[in-house]
């Protein structure tokens, strides 16, 4: 520590930035207060105009709404933070273990991941109702929905960081005959992380999505099933409400996964290359 | 830093004979190198200068058997440049540190030693390497916490740890500014001194060959090939005051017509 505190007493621009409390609040408030704004403006503009409550629910009805609703809503939340999370965790090995054969072996390289990349083109949100009609409506459907959806950015962005091998660090390790897998565990593994990062951050968003469609598909529990079930009650507040808690959810997941990268900076500074 | 020789350490001559180095591309062959000889005399300061293009880097690796050529063999010692990688027994210095952003200066010269599976784990090699270099005080330093030349006084630290037989160091000092390009000249005929590796060093600098070599293999390019070998005779230990003497001047002068011709003088 007192090295780092030394470099930037001497004016190091490279050692990491810390986030100071006052500093995220100094960032957090024009959004905040804007947001504020807006939801002030909602409330007045459907009173005023006098909208009919079928077709936009107010900011105090949504709010009353998740009051009233709060054990049906932590219900539905939990069963799909459980898809997404298992979900996103089966992705996550996936992602990496095609990575690591796609950089390792040519032949994966030249034969499957081609394909793999070509499969992107296919709006896999379409294919939602293709694995219930062959898992039923357990929860299997909903997690392979989301290992389809979160696990390419994982791969591409791990292949492309395990690719970022410093040219010379390679020579440096073949001039000590190392093997393929010790470069691959010793230098690419680390330099890919940061990367790696990248794609589990967009692969998280994914995740959630994967749920909420898979769930609109054919489920008979998750939030994804009670936006899909209020609406055909008309039930517009109830919608809203669960829109709302959908959206925290992902955003705290989104979160945990800067919170994981934040805690890995202690054994890999140079994750702190891509600050959120 | 040159009180006897304290970490005297075991080193070999190199022995090159008939070197060609062709590169081949679609069809179209380059030729890198022609018919080469060398001999280097073990624990001598030998640089390789010449322009950029003439093959000087590529004939390094070449040396220390990092590189096959297409033609002519090379032995290090009594065995070939293969065996001595096979061995562990090549250090390697490059232009850029290339260290591990994310292990201390120590880990970092410990990394290539553990590799190589010299010496055991956390025998002190690594602090004796950082030792050599001075940079005992930072070796708890993360690389973004050291400058340029330290940072590549940490790489010289790792090739030091492995007690290579040879020392290739391609254009180390490149990269750094005229001033820490200076000090690092004088660290690194220092460590010769302390360690008596042989070190083969390759620059376009004619100063920094100067200062540094007891033999000077002057190269030219198309194809790349050594044109002359100059001995330089100035007294060691050599400290900075050295460029401002008439024979330094004369050396530098000689290796510059040597390397633009005559009529490139002003």
């Amino acid at each position: 520590m007192t090295a780092l505190n030394e470099a930037r007493a001497l004016g190091s621009t490279k050692a990491p930035a810390r986030p100071s409390l006052a500093r995220t609040w100094g960032r957090a408030w024009p959004p905040l207060l804007f947001a504020a704004a807006l939801v002030v403006l909602w409330e007045l503009a459907v009173n005023v105009l006098g909208v009919s409550s079928y077709v936009i629910a107010k900011p105090t009805e949504i709010l009353t709404t998740i009051v009233a609703k709060w054990q049906l809503l932590l219900e539905d939340t939990w069963v799909t933070t459980a898809e997404v999370v298992l979900g996103f965790l089966i992705s996550i090995v996936v992602g990496i273990v095609l990575a690591l054969l796609v950089v390792r072996f040519a032949w994966v390289e030249r034969a499957v991941y081609p394909l793999v990349v070509l499969f992107q083109v296919v709006p896999k949100v379409a294919l939602a109702p293709i694995f219930i009609l062959w898992f039923g409506y357990s929860m299997t459907p909903k997690l392979v929905l989301i290992v389809v959806m979160a696990f390419f950015p994982i791969t591409i962005n791990m292949v492309l960081g395990l690719k970022r091998v410093d040219e010379d660090l390679l020579l440096l390790m073949k001039s000590v005959g190392s093997t393929r897998n010790q470069i691959l565990a010793r230098i690419q593994i680390p330099t890919a992380l940061p990367y790696l990062f990248a794609g589990l951050r967009i692969g998280i968003t994914l995740a959630v999505i994967g749920a909420v469609v898979a769930e609109f598909s054919g489920s008979q529990a998750g939030l994804g099933h009670r936006i899909q079930f209020a609406s055909t009650q008309l039930d517009t507040a109830s919608m809203f409400a669960a829109l709302i808690v959908v959206s925290v959810l992902g955003l705290v997941l989104y979160y945990l996964v800067g919170l994981l990268e934040f805690v890995m900076r202690r054994r890999f500074p140079h994750l702190a290359a891509t600050d959120a | 830093m040159a009180k006897g020789r304290p970490h005297q350490m075991a080193s070999s001559g190199i022995t090159a004979r008939g070197i060609g180095m062709t590169f081949s591309r679609r069809g179209a062959s380059t030729t890198v190198l022609e018919s080469l000889d060398l001999d280097i005399a073990a624990g001598s300061f030998v640089t390789l200068l010449g322009p950029s293009g003439c093959g000087k880097s590529t004939l390094l690796k070449i040396l220390g058997g990092i590189l096959q050529p297409t033609e002519g063999s090379v032995h290090i010692g009594e065995s070939t440049a293969a065996d001595a990688v096979a061995r562990k027994d090549i250090g390697l210095v490059l232009q850029r540190p290339a260290l591990l952003p994310w292990k201390t200066a120590r880990e970092n010269v410990a990394m290539l030693r553990d590799l190589a599976k010299k010496g055991t784990r956390g025998d002190g090699a690594a602090d004796r390497a950082l030792e050599l270099v001075g940079l005992t005080h930072a070796a708890d330093r993360l690389p973004h916490e050291l400058s340029g030349g330290m940072a590549q006084r940490v790489s010289i630290a790792r090739a030091l740890a492995m007690d290579p037989e040879i020392l290739l160091m391609d254009e180390p000092f490149g990269a750094l500014d005229a001033i820490t390009r200076d000090a690092m000249n004088e660290t690194l005929a220092g460590i010769w001194a302390a360690t008596g590796k042989t070190i083969v060093f390759v620059t376009h600098s004619i100063s920094e060959a100067v200062f540094l070599s007891d033999t000077i293999h002057v190269m030219a390019s198309d194809p790349g090939r050594i044109v002359e070998e100059v001995t330089i005779a100035l007294d060691r230990p050599r400290r900075a005051e050295v460029l401002d003497t008439s024979e330094f001047l004369t050396y530098s002068t000689h290796l510059r017509e040597q390397l633009v011709g005559p009529e490139a003088r002003v």
